[in-house]
């Protein structure tokens, strides 16, 4: 921020402390309207003379309460009919007398230390109302902040085994169905395929999860294709899948199990990729 | 006390009917003139923002039951001041003033909803309180009050003490019994009606700038 736009930013905000202050405890105009009422009634003459009587040291009949004293304070120290008529007394009793003698002004508060409100933002910002366009841009960039936190938040909250379940890279294979399988077996791994492409779930892009129902109900497909097939190129295809699904379901060990199973199968079908997912599991274990 | 703040609306002389029928861009044609320091087109600016406020908020009066003629008048004020302060920060008075006029009234209105909430709420020895508040108030009203009221007092005095003789004339006028209503006090001062809400407008910042000033310890 540079100088001038800060020296901007801190008057603003003194502004609106000060509106907000000014807001927070108005005088209202009908409270000043009674307040000129009373000023502008005569003096109360008895007070004034138990009150000239106590500045002079004379015993009274009634001593002045604490109430009466600031009244006749306030009223001597700003109204001029009040001012008046102690000239007036003074004239009369033949003596001049200091009325602060016996004044007991109304105290002063201590100024509440100032806490920052989230409404007195608000009063800096209507200060100069922005356009709908210029709001409508900072209510996108609120949307998109508030987005990209809960990306952030979902992604860290995330298993380890998440990402390595990603089936995002085969989604060719699995729509493909498994070549040259007989019909159960086709069948099995093309119901388990749609299992394991239904599975991802999130919400609007936020805190990704793979539906269990739908892993479950994968796992048994494959698990009978598996069963129904011996060729080792479709038993390293299908293992290979059946590892994802347990990934997704975050069983680390079945997982490993499979994968091994399509090492054991002697093919160059996926034998690469579950030899990396193998190193991934087991640095993880480490 | 009833005359001094009417429900009805406020009489205008021609020029301020012409001034508030100007479209949007009159009126920022006044800011631009105020802007280059022309003292016309400020006070015609400031008129401007004082009757269109008067006019939104006594034409709210009939629609909204907790908005009384004082508050309406209350509200006029504190935009105006809140107007004067802002203007020379503000891009768009025409949009400036409509937002800050909905928003104070909604603000209000809020408040004054809370305020029958809290009483509706009240406990019984509130209530009992209460009661004897009232049942004293044939005594002198000072008798109650606190130091806060008595320095609210002193800041009224204060500031009637350093007000200009037309803001006392117009204060005496309104403090006759029965008052003088505005368009009186303006036919016999020889100045315009809004003037004179105005000044008094100006009187009521001032005494809030005083009690500001005398509230707290410096």
């Amino acid at each position: 921020m540079d100088g001038k736009l800060s020296q901007h930013f801190t008057r603003e905000l003194r502004e609106g402390r000060k509106m907000f202050w000014k807001n927070q405890d108005q005088l209202a105009a009908s409270t000043i309207d009674q307040y000129l009422r009373l000023a502008h009634a005569p003096p109360d003459e008895a007070l004034l003379r138990r009150y000239f009587a106590a500045c002079k040291g004379e015993p009274i009949e009634l001593p002045l309460t604490e109430v009466e004293r600031r009244w006749v304070t306030v009223n001597l120290d700003a109204n001029p009919v009040w001012q008046q008529k102690w000239q007036e007394l003074e004239e009369e009793l033949g003596k001049a007398m200091d009325w602060r003698l016996h004044a007991l002004f109304p105290q002063a508060k201590d100024k509440p230390e100032f806490r920052f409100h989230l409404r007195g933002i608000g009063e800096i910002f209507e200060l100069s109302p922005p356009a709908w366009a210029f709001r409508l841009a900072v209510a996108v960039m609120i949307v998109l902040a508030v987005y990209g936190a809960l990306w952030v938040a979902g992604k860290t909250r995330l298993p380890e085994t998440h990402q390595l379940a990603s089936i995002s890279e085969y989604r060719d294979e699995l729509a493909a169905g498994v070549r040259g399988a007989s019909a159960t077996s086709s069948r099995e791994f093309s119901a388990g395929a749609a299992a394991l492409l239904a599975a991802p779930r999130n919400w609007l892009g936020l805190f990704p999860r793979y539906d269990s129902a739908h892993v479950d109900s994968a796992i048994t497909h494959f698990q009978r294709a598996f069963d129904a097939v011996n060729d080792p190129f479709q038993r390293a295809e299908i293992a290979f899948f059946l590892a994802k699904a347990h990934l997704m379901k975050g069983d680390a060990r079945p997982a490993e199990y499979w994968l091994n199973q399509v090492l054991a199968q002697n093919v160059a079908d996926y034998r690469e990729e579950a030899t990396t997912l193998l190193q991934k599991l087991a640095r993880r274990r480490k | 006390m009833s005359t001094l703040y009417s429900k009805a609306a406020m009489p205008l002389a021609p020029a301020e009917k012409k001034l508030l029928e100007s479209n949007d861009n009159e009126i920022e044609g006044l800011l631009a003139g105020a802007r280059a320091n022309s003292s016309e087109a400020k006070d015609q600016l400031l008129t401007w923002a004082y009757l269109t406020a008067h006019q939104y908020f006594h034409r709210n009066l009939p629609r909204e039951s907790a908005l009384a003629a004082e508050d309406a008048e209350d509200l006029t004020s504190a935009f105006f001041l809140e107007f004067e302060r802002a203007l020379p920060r503000l891009q768009s008075v025409t949009r400036y003033t409509r937002h800050v006029l909905k928003r104070n009234l909604r603000r209000h209105l809020r408040r004054q909803k809370m305020r029958r909430l809290r009483e509706i709420l009240m406990s019984g020895d509130e209530f009992k309180n209460k009661t004897e508040a009232v049942a004293a108030e044939s005594a002198p009203p000072w008798r109650n009050w606190t130091d806060e009221q008595f320095l609210q007092y002193q800041a009224v005095l204060r500031a009637l003490r350093s007000a200009d003789e037309v803001t006392r004339q117009i204060i005496q006028f309104r403090l006759q019994e029965p008052p003088l209503e505005h368009k009186e006090i303006a036919d016999r001062l020889g100045i315009s009606e809004t003037a004179i809400r105005m000044r008094v407008t100006r009187f009521h910042a001032l005494v809030r700038k005083k009690y500001e000033k005398i509230r707290y310890f410096e």
